[in-house]
């Protein structure tokens, strides 16, 4: 039992010093307490939030919106990934334009969208869709390319045909890296959208949730909305993410832990 | 009195499973200018015999001394080039490489790079002197490396199978070229390779060392009068020898 | 080769331009919605030639760089000690991997309260935004300095001191250089989404919210291939040289993506 504890206390320990030296600067520094809460007052906001049905509502339909606009962006970018990886054509014609708008922030697009489709849940979701799609479409891309030609010499001397090499040697081959472009897509996505959120006006939201707040300098409840989307944000990561490669990829060896 | 003794060098470390040994009661000596091969089938211990000698392991038991004073962890007085040609730094030119070892003893600029030019023209890339690791082939960056192994004159270079990464013609190459620097430079040279026909070659004596864990299993003389002859019967005859210390059983 | 694809490049341009003026012209949106290439382009020259994109630039530019150097000069010792000892990165570490998914927007109306509206908070969010690729790279870095290098200069005499700066600090180098070019990715972001929401005055982000309230869109699209633009010439200018000149020279390069 002590034994399990101790790698968890390490890891909280940082934590507990930063939580210290937080309540000092509140207790001892120059902003007033409703502009830099005290560590018990932020928990006393979020378990209020939390227990009022408020913050799971909001958390709720982010994630919604995270979920629909990244699937846009998977499933456009894999789909153009493959066909640029593929085909010569689609390579040159799309390449150019897909590399002159990657640096572009994804965010800087939200007035556009506003204005092309209003306010509200529709531009938010294909901001999402489009500035995921980016990282993702470029990742694929590379990672059809590298399918060695040797995988697929072997597999049609064994008699594949473009359908089979295409499901069983193309995808599960390029997999590493359209697994990368995922995950580099979905933290440009969860970027995007508590951005978009604060811009587009969408009536729940975490984004809207912390933008609100601040006109009753409600700090407290900006916090605990931070700290919400610093959870989901690493369940993401660890939940979702880490067990889709330790399936899949690192269990080929095709991926280091 | 030896130049490079071991006194019952061992080494003990604990694995997942159990208490493993890897070097047991080791011991030989080497005499200031001799050429020393130390050969073994894989995981016998000879790469962590070397890295002992190096410094960078430290043994459980026994010990090791340079000109009768006992070894304590890495310093100049030992020279080393591993296999891998990735030992240079490739942000540094050849020369620059060359000199590291001059710039750790602290000696100055002017001199520092006359004498790793001087080192550079030993081993016939004195023209490649300002080129980066990246664009000199293996052979010549296994070169790079004696030369910077040898710069700033240490007593004995040690050598992990150095030129086991290069295509059999570069090897046979620079095993005639190692011969000819270790003549002029009158170093004292310990060898670790697996190809006994490479320590045949190259060896004044060739030292056995058999597997788990790791022990002198014989010592032979290769008294074979240089350039070598791999051909000829006594060549041939002294590799049959050397293999079947390898191979007998206990 | 290089002709083939910059004239490869130049035609699917073409072909990207040409669709999207005749879907301008079409009359199927209004012209103040999807505003032809000509509009686009007046608008554009327009900004250019009044000064006004200079003006924007240069704030931008100005919020961008501070927050970036201070980034570096935070991020890389942290990344650098995080390498070297076990304790700093153990310490360093979990706080890293929690606050860096958390998207530096979420801060913007936090640093507004705090900072008040303004050059700080813009400067405080790119920093936020910047210093975490760049601790993340240099830790990287510093902890997959090949061991060979190490050895061959510890055989060599070196000491902890010359072992750091002559070894572990060049040979980190390729993966400072892809963290400083990822946090400049970032620092970009944040800059342009904190001047959009800030609503701070002045700043390319701002042109492109401020032009929302008048449905100017062919100013918003100008200002969006500035952001463009620019995005890019840091990239190939900036940071391709001094790749170029350093780990390009050594042959160590890293390719990263995203």
């Amino acid at each position: 039992m002590r034994r399990a504890l101790v790698p968890f206390a390490e890891a909280a320990f940082p934590f507990v010093v930063v939580g210290i030296l937080w309540q000092a600067f509140a207790l001892f520094g120059p902003f007033p307490p409703k502009l830099f809460p005290q560590v018990q007052t932020i928990f006393a906001a979020f378990i209020r939030l939390t227990a009022s049905g408020i913050l799971p509502v909001h958390a709720l339909s982010t994630i919604l919106r995270l979920i629909l606009g990244f699937l846009i962006g998977a499933v456009a970018g894999v789909a153009f990934g493959i066909a640029m990886g593929r085909y010569r054509l689609a390579e040159n014609l799309l390449l150019p334009i897909i590399s002159l708008g990657n640096p572009i922030p994804g965010l800087a697009y939200a007035p556009l969208f506003v204005i092309w489709f209003g306010l509200g849940n529709v531009p938010a979701v294909l901001l999402v869709g489009f500035a995921s799609a980016f990282p993702i479409v470029l990742n694929t891309w590379t990672g059809v390319k590298a399918i060695k030609e040797i995988w697929i010499r072997a597999a049609e001397s064994l008699g594949a045909r473009d359908r089979q090499l295409f499901w069983k040697i193309v995808l599960p081959g390029a997999l590493p890296y359209i697994l990368t472009g995922l995950r580099i897509g979905v933290a440009r996505a969860w970027r995007v959208l508590v951005a978009v959120e604060m811009l587009t006006s969408v009536r729940l939201g975490l984004g809207w949730l912390i933008f609100g707040a601040r006109e009753f300098l409600n700090t407290d409840v900006m916090l605990a909305g931070i700290a919400v989307i610093g959870i989901v944000g690493l369940a993401l990561e660890k939940l979702v993410f880490q067990k889709l490669e330790a399936l899949t990829v690192v269990r080929w060896g095709m991926m280091e832990q | 009195m030896h130049q490079i003794e071991l006194r019952n060098v061992s080494l003990e470390y604990n694995s997942a499973a159990s208490l493993v040994t890897a070097l047991r009661n080791v011991s030989f000596g080497v005499d200031a200018s001799e050429f020393l091969c130390v050969v073994g089938q894989s995981g016998c211990g000879k790469t962590t015999m070397l890295n002992i000698i190096a410094g960078f392991l430290q043994p459980t038991g026994g010990e090791i001394l340079i000109s009768g004073k006992a070894v304590k962890g890495k310093g100049l007085d030992r020279g080393i080039v591993f296999q891998d040609f990735a030992q240079l730094f490739p942000w540094r030119t050849a020369q620059r490489n060359v000199e590291f070892g001059l710039e750790m003893k602290g000696l100055a600029k002017q001199e520092r790079e006359e004498i790793a030019l001087r080192f550079l023209k030993l081993v016939n890339l004195e023209k490649f002197a300002r080129a980066y690791p990246h664009e000199l082939s293996g052979g010549m960056q296994q070169r790079v490396a004696i030369a910077r192994a040898l710069a700033y004159n240490p007593a004995v270079l040690l050598m992990d199978e150095p030129f086991a990464a290069l295509d059999a013609l570069t090897r046979e190459e620079m095993q005639l070229f190692l011969v000819d620097v270790w003549r002029e430079t009158r170093k004292t040279v310990i060898y670790v390779t697996h190809n006994v026909a490479e320590a045949v070659y190259l060896a004044d004596r060739v030292i056995v060392l058999s597997p788990h864990p790791g022990t002198v299993k014989a010592e032979v003389r290769v008294a074979l009068p240089r350039p070598r002859d791999i051909l000829s019967v006594e060549f041939l005859d002294k590799q049959k020898e050397i293999v079947s210390h390898i191979v007998a059983r206990k | 080769m290089r002709v083939r694809s910059t004239l490869g490049a130049l035609t699917s341009i073409a072909v990207a331009c040409a669709v999207w003026e005749g879907f301008a012209r079409s009359g199927f949106v209004a012209p103040a919605l999807a505003p032809s290439l000509e509009a686009i382009g007046a608008a554009f020259v327009r900004m250019v030639l009044s000064g006004t994109l200079l003006r924007h630039t240069l704030y931008t530019l100005y919020r961008v760089l501070f927050g970036f150097v201070l980034a570096g000069a935070v991020g890389v010792p942290i990344g650098i000690l995080m390498g070297r000892f076990r304790r700093v990165e153990r310490f360093f570490g979990p706080l890293v991997s929690v606050l860096m998914p958390i998207p530096s927007l979420a801060w913007v109306p936090v640093f507004i309260l705090w900072f008040g509206l303004g050059n700080a908070a813009t400067i405080a969010l790119v920093f936020y935004a910047a210093t975490f690729p760049v601790i993340v790279n240099t830790w990287t870095g510093v902890r997959s300095v090949n061991r060979l290098w190490i050895r061959s200069a510890e055989a060599m005499g070196a000491d902890e001191r010359a072992l750091f700066h002559k070894v572990v600090l060049p040979g980190a180098l390729p993966f400072v250089i892809a963290g400083l070019r990822q946090s400049f990715a970032r620092a970009w972001i944040a800059v342009v989404g904190g001047e959009m929401i800030a609503a701070t005055s002045w700043g390319l982000g701002w042109v492109i919210f401020d032009s929302k309230e008048f449905l100017r869109t062919d100013v918003m699209m100008a200002s969006l291939a500035a952001i463009g633009m620019i995005g890019l010439a840091f990239e190939r200018l900036v940071f391709g040289t001094f790749e170029r000149r350093t780990v390009g020279r050594w042959g160590m390069v890293k390719a990263v993506r995203g």
